[in-house]
This record gives structure tokens, C-alpha cells and sequence, in this order.
């Protein structure tokens, strides 16, 4: 467990910092067992990066917490001589975009609902056609474009990496069930691998490898503020 | 004490403008509309400042720059990736190790390491003329053994009287 109250100063002047204990070659927080192996050491984010952890730094030490629910509480649980990674699924619950600047605007998502009891991750992945297709008058799904696309994936996870099935319904429509016309069929698989708590990447395969690809995914909010942290 | 007002309690608070401070962020309480929207306030940064816990101080790593001590008993047995360990260096720059003691002072990469090390925060603290030593000892936690380390104000190198600044943290180990 790392605790931190007050963080005023993050380098030696024997390691390039200026007279008040700023720049150069700044803090690092993490642990290593040593060997180099998968699992066996850890960095927290922020680490080396001149001002992150000062207090109200973008990673201020004092403002932020891990498995805690006190500001300046880091917990790293072991067990068996494992220390237990964080599972970055748990706080990602909400809105995914994809990453690219180019896709600003572009309607593409994914909303993540994380279900710990089974390590179960819900996503929806949404976008839009190609072309706008008005929908038929008088049908029961007569709001939006009738083109418009959304699946859905059931993912197990484990490491901070989540992997299943990726599933189209068809046959639906708002408020309106209609039995015998809804159908649900697998498409693919995904895998979502988050690498922090504000970024990861996702890779799929569609219609038996008809469709393939990667792309990297942040929270919704990054993109109106851009500075955002783990807070 | 409050400057200025006497008598005048939170509505004396506003008039003044008052800036009160509880490490981060800092709030002007001439923002503060109501009760309710302070009690909020303070909630939500109660915790700010408190994650240090007393303790672990029944010794003490005197004054000096970049020393450690001998091998330190924890009190108990931690499994440290299938080492199973049971005493620590405690190293005056911010971390304890398992295999030697670690007198470097400029942080290197923990993920490309080859030492056995725990680091609350890997940095060249300087102890030798100003701030507080490094103190260390067994304790409890949450009714558990645990052994802790306090690097609580200490002092970055070259250590110096006049420096106001000073860092504030603590590993335990439970």
C-alpha cells in the first residue's frame, strides 16, 4: 500500500531539477520483482513525466487512488506471490469512441457495461451506414435511418483484456417487440484490450474474416477535454 | 483564526471572501451558496491529505543522503512472486529491496529492472540537513501484521535548510 499526503518537490538537483525539486529525471511509483517477467512489475502512470505527480499535477499522487476509496491510497493486492494487477474494466463502465481524430463527429462508439460478479463485459458498437436510408412511413422503426448499425458483444475478461462473441439483432424496433421477426446471430468475434484507464484498443473478425481490423478507442470525454486523467 | 470579523459566523465567512485550503483544490467561500453545498464540498475532499497512517515509527533511519539500512525484519513472511521474504533493506530514496540495498538516487525504469524493489516513490530524498528522517517499524493494519515505511517531510538533495517544500508518503506492506 502507497499512501501520499503531500507531494511539493519530484527530483534530486543531482538528477537534473531545478532548485525546487522540479524536472530533470522525476519520481517513479511501481514495484518489480526483478525478473522482467509478464505481470511481475508495475509503473504507475505518471511516472518520469516531469510535474505529473505533484500536487495538482494531471496524476497528482494525493488526488488520485487504486482499489481505495481514500485520495492518496494505493492498494496492491497480493495473493499467492502474485500482486493482482487493477482491473481496468471496473471503472470503464459508460462511452468508448474511437480514437482517430479522423472519426471526430463520425457517430462510431462502443458503451462498455461491466458485470464484476461474472467478469462479464456487455459492449454495444454502433455506427452508421455508408448512406443515408430513409426509413419506410408507417413502419414500427420509423425514427432514424433504417441503415443505421449496432452490435453487440458478450466478453470474458481477464487482464484487462476482454474476448468473445460479437452478435447482429435484427428485427426490432423502438418500443414495439415483435415476436417471431426478432433474431439474434453471431457475427464475429472481438477482443478489447484496455492499456489504461482512459485508453485501449479494440481488434475484430466479422463474417468469418470477411471484415477485419484494430483501432484504438478512448472515454467519450476525451474528446472535449483532452488533458483528462485516471482521476 | 478567521481574519477580520467577529460574531458574524458563515456569513462573516462569505462577506470576507475567506480562501480556506485543504491541500486540493482550494475553494473561495464566497462561491459557497449554502450549507448543503459546503457539507458537499467537504465530503468530497475530506480524504485529501489523510492516507498517511500514524505508526511504523519505532525506528529510525538517521539523517544522511542516499544510505539504507541493514535487513530489516517485517514480522511476517511475504511471498514477493514465489520469493518468499521476510526482511527488506529500507532505502532512504523512496523504496525498499528484497535483494541488496539500492543506493541509487536517479529513478531508473521499474519495468526493465533486474532488482527485487517497492518504490511509494523513487526519487532522491535527502534527509541530512533539513526535514524529517526516514522512520520505519512493524505494526497493524486492518488487524493484520504489516511493517511500514514513512518518508513523511523529507527533504530532496541538496537538502537545505531553506527548502519549503517537502513530500509526505508511506509504504506498508500488510
Amino acid at each position: 500500500m502507497f499512501n501520499y499526503d503531500q507531494i511539493q518537490w519530484e527530483t534530486g538537483q543531482a538528477s537534473g531539477s531545478d532548485a525546487n525539486g522540479r524536472g530533470g529525471d522525476s519520481a517513479r511509483v511501481g514495484y518489480s520483482n526483478g525478473t522482467g517477467a509478464a505481470g511481475t512489475f508495475f509503473e504507475l502512470i505518471g511516472s518520469a513525466v516531469n510535474g505529473a505527480f505533484l500536487d495538482g499535477g494531471p496524476n497528482a499522487l494525493i488526488s488520485n487512488r487504486l482499489n481505495s476509496n481514500i485520495n492518496g491510497r494505493y492498494i496492491f493486492q497480493a495473493r499467492d506471490g502474485t500482486i493482482i494487477a487493477p482491473n481496468l474494466f471496473d471503472d470503464a463502465d459508460g462511452q468508448w469512441i474511437n480514437a482517430d481524430d479522423a472519426f471526430r463527429g463520425a457517430g462510431e462508439g462502443l458503451t462498455f457495461d461491466y458485470f464484476p460478479s461474472s467478469s462479464l463485459l456487455f459492449v454495444a458498437w454502433f455506427t452508421y451506414p455508408t448512406q443515408p436510408i430513409a426509413p419506410v412511413p408507417g413502419e414500427p422503426n420509423d425514427v432514424g435511418e433504417s441503415g443505421q448499425r449496432w452490435l453487440t458483444a458478450q466478453l470474458d475478461v481477464a487482464d484487462n483484456i476482454a474476448v468473445g462473441p460479437v452478435f447482429s439483432t435484427t428485427g426490432g424496433a423502438f418500443d414495439a417487440p415483435r415476436s417471431g421477426v426478432q433474431r439474434t446471430v453471431q457475427v464475429g468475434e472481438m477482443t478489447i484490450e484496455l492499456t489504461s484507464c482512459i485508453s485501449g484498443n479494440v481488434t475484430y473478425s466479422l463474417l468469418d474474416g470477411q471484415i477485419v481490423g484494430s483501432f484504438d478507442i478512448m472515454p467519450f470525454e476525451k474528446r472535449s477535454n483532452p488533458g483528462l486523467s485516471c482521476d | 483564526m478567521l481574519p477580520g470579523r467577529r460574531g458574524g459566523g458563515f456569513e462573516a465567512l462569505l462577506d470576507a471572501g475567506y480562501h480556506i485550503r485543504f491541500g486540493e483544490p482550494e475553494m473561495n467561500l464566497a462561491t459557497i451558496r449554502n450549507a448543503a453545498c459546503l457539507a458537499a464540498w467537504l465530503a468530497a475532499t475530506a480524504a485529501l491529505g489523510q492516507a498517511v497512517q500514524p505508526g511504523f515509527s519505532s525506528q529510525i533511519l538517521p539523517p544522511n543522503d542516499d544510505e539504507s539500512t541493514e535487513l530489516v525484519d517485517l514480522g511476517f513472511t511475504v511471498n514477493f512472486f514465489g520469493i518468499n521474504r521476510s526482511a527488506v533493506y529500507v532505502n532512504n530514496n523512496g523504496n525498499v529491496t528484497f535483494d541488496q540495498p539500492l543506493f541509487e538516487f536517479t529513478p531508473f525504469d521499474l519495468t526493465s529492472t533486474s532488482r527485487q524493489i517497492i518504490a511509494p516513490f523513487f526519487a532522491d530524498v535527502d534527509t541530512s540537513d533539513a526535514g524529517q528522517p526516514v522512520t520505519y517499524g512493524q505494526g497493524s493494519f486492518n488487524g493484520r501484521p504489516a511493517f511500514g515505511v514513512n518518508y513523511v517531510d523529507v527533504d530532496y538533495f541538496f537538502s537545505d535548510p531553506s527548502h519549503t517544500n517537502r513530500n509526505r508518503f508511506q509504504l506498508i506492506l500488510v
